[in-house]
């Protein structure tokens, strides 16, 4: 049985741990949380020395059982030790026994692939979410131009110095299928952003949000949080996905508060995950599941109320303070 | 009004692809491991994987195979792929013993994941096992002409708890 002992093998191969995805499959009709872990280029040399050590004839005895090593076990000669996998304490989803093998497996699901996103228009307080038109390019322009910092950590696009590589732009977002766009409309009915569903897994029932691209006219105001309020609905209410994943570059620190603040859980770092505009990114992992929608919905709506504003526009109570507590 | 604030970014990284894996054969001191050739692996496979099933469990796509004939037809359906690209262990006497394979490979991100990991119980736990994993490290980080900035390992995240010391490498 490989798999049962997969995750001491790879602390033992010197593989790095580097989180768990809740929820991330549906594999043979059970739910599968994976863990993942990873080896960077810059600790090979030393992994292959732990390797080439333990692998040499020394480190046997006649009968090929380990022999002591420098004063070690062998296994600490590999780099694994007893302390580093009990360090680690997951947050994984339930789990049964299998029935024929005994073996943990998740809990059953449905497993009725989700559907596709579709043109749909989502009417909120603020606003509303529409399928992303290439006719919206000029308000979009207007929005984001002069503001190049918006596009820093959008792993491939932008920034953009003309109307017509940008109009290009925004009809080929609007034509993709995966990533998926829908504009921002504000209450003045102004494409102010747009934000994306891709990596889109209806056979897993996974979905992403990303690309979420905010002009400064969206950036802090209600009709912000409730476009991520409205298209999470849409995604477990109406679609039915069991995983919302929220990915973002490591170093983006407005793009991680967010996430947490939305009531996304963090669930990892990939360590050199992508190489983006010529430089290394590390990938920040965060997901909602099915079974946290509705306590998130709550907070949502709670904050979204009117009564949470004075005058001025400013929230009484706070969002991310109403997910840490639920957290 | 616009924020102005502090943006940081990653390193500079050589953006030159990786290179595909290739047709090779990996042999070093307790066996070896090559690419996947179905027709002369498929039997010798399935003598070691049958009646145990399960290795299966975790692997989330296929298995437990109910005979050799549809475990055959899916090694062979395997043979042509270039992701995941399958290998095989082999001990000593030529043994196929297990197999794996690198997959999710993005060859502009330099990123590549080791997975499928199918031990049976004859290679489990021996020296071997843990070579061919040096083996395939050695390939993706240095062999590859240009190395991979990360390997991957995932797997589902469930183990049993009575089998966290039955790892320890013992013959």
């Amino acid at each position: 049985m490989l798999n049962a002992s997969s995750r001491r093998a790879a602390l033992r191969f010197g593989f790095v741990f580097e989180g768990i995805f809740r929820q991330h499959m549906i594999a043979k009709g059970h739910s599968r949380d994976t863990a993942y872990f990873s080896m960077l280029d810059g600790e090979w040399p030393d992994r292959k020395r732990n390797f080439e050590r333990w692998l040499q004839p020394g480190n046997f005895d006649r009968r090929g059982r380990l022999a002591v090593f420098n004063g070690a076990t062998a296994d600490c000669a590999l780099g694994f030790s007893e302390r580093t996998a009990s360090a680690i304490i997951p947050a994984m989803t339930d789990s049964e026994p299998h029935p024929a093998t005994g073996q943990p497996i998740g809990l059953p699901v449905d497993p009725t692939p989700a559907p596709r996103p579709g043109a749909v228009t989502l009417k909120g307080r603020y606003g509303r979410l529409e399928k992303l038109r290439p006719d919206h390019w000029p308000d979009l322009w207007d929005a984001f131009a002069g503001h190049d910092h918006v596009w820093t950590y959008i792993s491939t696009d932008g920034p953009f110095s003309d109307v017509a590589s940008f109009s290009a732009f925004i009809a080929q977002r609007a034509a993709s299928e995966d990533p998926y766009a829908y504009a921002v409309i504000d209450a003045r009915d102004r494409a102010v952003g747009y934000l994306t569903l891709l990596r889109i897994n209806p056979q897993m029932r996974v979905i992403e949000v990303g690309h979420v691209l905010y002009s400064p006219r969206l950036q802090r105001t209600p009709l912000g949080t409730e476009t991520q309020y409205l298209l999470a609905c849409y995604v477990f209410e109406t679609l039915g996905y069991r995983r919302y994943e929220w990915k973002c570059n490591a170093l983006n620190a407005a793009s991680r508060r967010a996430a947490l603040r939305y009531g996304f859980v963090y669930e990892g770092t990939f360590r050199q995950h992508m190489i983006a505009k010529g430089r290394n990114r590390d990938d920040a992992w965060f997901s909602m599941l099915d079974s946290e929608w509705p306590a998130r919905k709550r907070n949502f709506e709670r904050w979204l109320e009117l009564g949470n504003f004075d005058e001025q526009g400013v929230q009484k109570i706070s969002l991310a303070a109403l997910n840490a507590a639920a957290q | 009004m616009m924020s102005k604030q502090v943006q940081p970014v990653g390193p500079v990284v050589n953006s030159t692809p990786a290179s595909h894996p290739g047709p090779v054969t990996l042999a070093r001191r307790f066996g070896t491991v090559v690419r996947l050739a179905a027709a002369r692996t498929a039997a010798p496979l399935w003598r070691v994987f049958g009646g145990h099933d399960e290795i299966w469990t975790y692997i989330s796509g296929h298995g437990p195979f109910t005979g050799e004939k549809t475990f055959t037809a899916w090694l062979e359906g395997h043979e042509t792929q270039s992701d995941p690209y399958y290998f095989t262990v082999h001990d000593l006497y030529g043994r196929a013993l297990g197999f794996l394979a690198l997959m999710h490979i993005r060859r502009p991100m330099r990123v590549i994941e080791i997975g499928s990991i199918v031990y049976s119980s004859e290679l489990q736990r021996t020296p071997l096992g843990t070579e061919a994993q040096y083996l395939l490290a050695r390939l993706c980080f240095r062999g590859a002409g240009l190395s991979p900035l990360r390997m991957e390992m995932r797997f589902a995240q469930r183990f049993v708890a009575a089998r966290r010391l039955a790892f320890r490498l013992r013959l």
